[in-house]
């Protein structure tokens, strides 16, 4: 059985920004452009609804203003879910292309073409299957619970608990075991939805552990970082932290109220701190596709 | 497979403490600055906005909702520092000790560094700890759903699943720790994140680390019970004498907290060097224990003459 080696899977983005800093520098300046123009284009279309919205949102529990506010919302949905999608297909393709094809190192491995397209397809399906399996899970479960609460009475309760807890187990088996499905895609340039099922046969644990440690690492490099950020910010605006807080809920009512000066600074180091946690989130089921699968020849 | 001798291995921090006493010593003294600064700092940026609110809150009117939100933002501002700087200063006296034991040689600076085997073991220690914590929510996830579940039955069964299940998270966070610590000398030893490979350098040995721990935790308690003890009853009759000068402790605790803290201080200031004392002997006692534990078991086996 092939195996990999969960630490080097979960460092893997890690190793990326330091031996390859350009391209982070690459990866930073299409994050910060790609943020910056949603932002402006959201704000100039969306922008006074937006800031009407989190002023109806304040203190309303109302069901019928929340279904108000999601048909406002709807629009704005309409042109981020697209967008978000292409851009994660962007983004987990370019860090793929880095383990997968190093040699193909043209605009530090950026792209938007049939990999990105097949790689936001995939992303689609697996919404699909996963709003599918999800429905089909709570059906069995709940009726598997109906039955142990109707035969076995008091106990029945303490069954139900146990079916819930292993459908959970089962979903996340499931998304481990097909979680190699991007990065298979990307190498075999075509749509593989299922194939990852085979070649993670043996490896959930050798996974899981690489996934949490990658997100924990993930989640300290971006809290020390905002730690720090937020430390320099409030040293450099004379102590005052409340102007500091501002940037994490910014004006969305015009684009000169939204661009204040902390806000681009904070565009700048999140859209840097963006393209690490991007490395270090996509690289590890990469890095488990090539040891598990071998080389792909083009 | 090699063995751990418990003996040898669970005294190690107490023979590294006798080797090299001055060391500990510096130790002591980083780990005495590196609390004076978190310290400090909270006072610092707190102690106005905190005696406002209190200030308030004895005049008979509440606080302002922005005046706290102010001191919450500041509370989290210094939270952040705080917390990194303990980081650090745990990361840099752990790697002090395992350098103590794994390259003698290289005691320069009583073993204290900064660098990149520090930043590793520093990361490693973090990643372990938020991994225990993940854990352990999880399981209490589970130990809640089936309590719940359980109290429909009986009290009693409920009460007996919690139990059940209490004592086997229990079990399963301690085996997880046992199986994940030597991350930290290996970490440091080899100068690259391990962490699952720890898990298979472990793979046999959970109980003598157990019993390690056991030892060495065993140690600790004792001197902290006499440090404890000392420290305890000195604070109280320091304390007990001071206020009986004011004419009371009542009286001697109305005054303005300035006064008080000022006429304590030179008694905190030993108490807290004691303290760093104690922990740098306690830190020397604990993790000097895994960087032997890992040397015996990451040597090579001895090969077989024929």
């Amino acid at each position: 059985m092939k195996t990999f080696s969960p630490t080097d899977a979960a460092l893997e983005g890690f190793r990326i920004t330091r031996e390859k800093p350009r391209v982070l520098l690459v990866w930073s300046i299409a994050n910060l452009i790609v943020s910056t123009v949603m932002a402006v284009a959201l704000i100039a279309m969306f922008g006074p609804m937006l800031a009407e919205i989190e002023a109806m949102n304040a203190g309303s529990d109302d069901p019928a203003q929340a279904l108000a506010m999601f048909e406002k919302l709807a629009p704005f949905y309409a042109l981020v879910l697209p967008v978000g999608l292409m851009v994660i297909a962007v983004w987990s393709g370019a860090v793929y292309r880095v383990i997968l094809r190093p040699a193909d190192s043209k605009y530090g491995y950026l792209r938007l073409g049939g990999d990105e397209l097949r790689l936001a397809v995939l992303m689609l399906i697996y919404v699909v299957l996963a709003i599918g399996f999800t429905f089909v899970l709570t059906l069995v479960a709940g009726l598997l619970s109906a039955g142990a609460l109707a035969i076995a009475g008091p106990v029945g309760k303490l069954i139900s608990v146990l079916i819930g807890l292993a459908a959970i187990a089962l979903f996340i088996f499931v998304a481990l075991r097909l979680s190699l499905s991007g990065p298979a895609t990307f190498a075999e340039r075509h749509i593989r939805v299922f194939e990852s099922w085979t070649l993670t046969r043996g490896n959930v644990w050798r996974l899981l552990g690489a996934y949490v440690v990658a997100l924990i690492l993930a989640a300290v490099v971006v809290l020390l970082a905002l730690v720090i950020f937020v430390a320099v910010a409030a040293i450099v605006a004379g102590g005052d932290i409340s102007s500091v807080g501002k940037v994490f809920q910014p004006d969305t009512s015009s684009i000169t109220s939204y661009f204040t000066v902390p806000m681009v600074v904070y565009l700048i180091f999140g859209a840097f701190l963006g393209a690490v946690q991007n490395a270090v989130v996509y690289a590890p089921p990469a890095v488990a596709y090539r040891e598990l699968h071998g080389p792909v020849g083009d | 497979m090699t063995q751990i001798s418990l003996s040898d291995t669970a005294v190690e921090g107490v023979r590294l403490i006798a080797r090299k006493p001055l060391a500990v010593l510096i130790w002591a003294v980083v780990i005495f600055v590196a609390a004076a600064i978190p310290i400090a700092l909270f006072f610092g940026t707190l102690a106005p906005a905190f005696t406002d609110l209190m200030r308030h809150s004895m005049g008979g009117s509440p606080p302002s909702p922005e005046d706290m939100m102010k001191f919450q933002l500041r509370w989290m501002a210094a939270n952040g520092p705080i917390m990194l700087c303990s980081l650090v200063a745990r990361a840099v006296l752990m790697s002090a000790v395992f350098r103590a034991v794994l390259k003698p040689e290289d005691s320069r600076f009583a073993y204290l560094r900064l660098g990149k085997a520090e930043l590793l073991t520093g990361l490693v220690y973090l990643c372990i700890v938020i991994m225990m914590f993940l854990l352990m929510f999880v399981g209490m996830i589970v130990l809640i759903g089936l309590t719940i579940a359980g109290a429909a039955a009986s009290k009693a069964a409920a009460v007996g699943v919690a139990v059940v299940l209490g004592v086997a998270l229990i079990v399963l966070l301690i085996w997880v720790i046992l199986r994940l610590i030597l991350a930290l000398p290996m970490t440091f030893a080899e100068g690259q994140f391990r962490m699952f490979e720890a898990w298979q350098l472990s793979r046999g040995h959970a109980l003598q680390l157990f019993f390690i721990g056991l030892l060495a935790f065993a140690i600790v308690l004792v001197i902290e019970m006499v440090v404890g003890g000392v420290i305890g009853f000195t604070v109280i009759g320091v304390i007990a004498s001071h206020a009986s000068a004011a004419g009371g402790a009542s009286s001697f605790f109305h005054r303005p907290p300035a006064e008080w803290i000022g006429q304590l201080a030179p008694w905190l200031v030993l108490g807290g060097a004691i303290f760093a004392l104690f922990g740098a002997a306690a830190m020397s006692i604990m993790y000097a224990p895994l960087a032997a534990a890992y040397r015996l078991l990451s040597a090579p086996e001895p090969q077989a003459t024929v």
